[in-house]
């Protein structure tokens, strides 16, 4: 992708493929709920679709983040809205879910961060956080030895937190 | 479209080590090696910080992505390159919208530069407008019409829209009623459509009471008693 090109389906499904995990997480951890971060990652790519993205001002990935972060505050806001309305008619409907936006920025610097890594570190991580697989069948699924395993995710571990430090020292 | 990789070789085997311990995949051998060491501040503090970031990965779950979102999002991007019926029918309503405001506002300036046309003469502060109104008898509702009396002018200014045609033999002709009786002014026709425009004299229209229209057979305009047989408008002053 060059500039601000209209993406084209096929683009679309590589892009999807390549990111579609790193927004879903940040759209679960702001929404707490699996339809609507599953909504919101079909939304966001839709927008990438439209050719907002400028490859020269960043990466993909961090666009594709910092677009997912404001998405899902404007339906965080939206849904409270919602509500807030349901309470003027109907008192004692629902409570106010205050926006935790400190806690909305540490997840989207986690997941800047992880956006850091390399394919291979991310896939690793991702095996062994995220579906809590263990390293010697990573191993085993990736055709690796047990040592590379443990290497890369200690590596990718490492660098991660140095990712997130620079972050905060910024 | 992969990310970026870093450089990975300025972490030192015991920074290594380190986050064996915090990843939990130390080999028996490097477990008893950490054992008996101890750390350095600096070694705390990179442990420390190690385990916040292995403690945010692990509370940063999700459930899986459904496949189904991957197929709706391609479905939906396919259906934005090909026809869709609606959005033609949103673009072509649209575009129906806009041609009927441009002939809106067409009409409107025509309108506009037909009214300059009828009353070009421009109002001084103190005049005053009379409004003609249709008699019960005279059933023409629809006739517009105003009498300009300009106090300290030579003239004042009568203007009608829509009135009819006169039949034939008959006349139009304008009556100011004073304190004196009623006293005939201007006769007149209508142009073909069904415009009046013409100054009349200041007097007797400047010190009416109430203004007259009236249609009346041609032999009555030399008549000097004549008065206003059939008024079909009028204005109160």
């Amino acid at each position: 992708m060059s500039s601000t090109d209209v993406v084209s389906p096929e683009q679309l499904a590589l892009l999807y493929d390549d990111h579609a995990p790193s927004v879903y997480r940040l759209a679960f951890s702001l929404l707490s709920q699996k339809q609507e971060a599953e909504d919101l990652t079909h939304d966001v790519f839709l927008r990438l679709q439209r050719g907002g993205f400028d490859s020269n001002r960043g990466e993909i990935r961090q666009y594709l983040l910092l677009l997912t972060r404001s998405m899902g505050i404007n339906r965080i806001n939206k849904r409270r809205n919602r509500r807030q309305i349901l309470e003027r008619f109907r008192p004692g409907h629902g409570q106010q879910d205050p926006v935790d936006l400190q806690a909305i920025d540490a997840r989207f610097r986690l997941e800047k961060a992880l956006a850091e890594l390399s394919a291979r570190e991310q896939q690793i991580l991702t095996m062994n956080y995220r579906q809590d697989i263990s390293q010697s069948n990573i191993a085993a699924s990736l055709q690796l030895p047990l040592g590379t395993v443990k290497t890369i995710s200690r590596r990718a571990l490492l660098k991660l937190r140095r990712a997130l430090s620079s972050q905060e020292d910024y | 479209m992969s990310s970026p990789s870093q450089p990975n070789d300025d972490f030192t085997k015991r920074d290594e080590l380190l986050a064996g311990k915090v990843l939990g995949n130390l080999s028996s051998e490097e477990t008893e090696l950490l054992a008996h060491e101890s750390f350095s501040a600096e070694e705390e503090n990179l442990l420390k910080e190690l385990i916040a970031a292995h403690s945010r990965m692990e509370s940063h779950t999700a459930p899986p992505l459904s496949a189904a979102v991957r197929e709706r999002l391609l479905h939906s991007s396919r259906q934005k390159r090909t026809f869709n019926p609606q959005s033609w029918f949103i673009g072509v309503l649209l575009l129906s919208l806009a041609f009927t405001g441009g002939e809106l506002y067409r009409s409107k300036l025509q309108i506009a530069n037909q009214r300059g046309a009828i009353a070009p003469i421009a109002r001084h502060p103190g005049d005053r407008a009379v409004e003609l109104h249709a008699t019960a008898a005279g059933n023409m509702q629809s006739v517009h019409g105003e009498v300009l009396i300009r106090p300290g002018q030579a003239s004042n200014l009568l203007t009608l829209n829509r009135l009819p045609q006169a039949p034939e033999g008959r006349l139009y002709r304008l009556w100011a009623v004073t304190p004196e009786g009623v006293k005939g002014c201007v006769h007149f026709l209508p142009d073909q459509g069904g415009n009046v425009i013409m100054t009349i004299p200041a007097q007797p229209t400047g010190s009416a009471t109430k203004l007259l229209i009236s249609l009346d057979p041609i032999s009555s305009r030399n008549e000097a008693d004549a008065q206003p047989l059939q008024p079909v408008l009028s204005g109160a002053i």
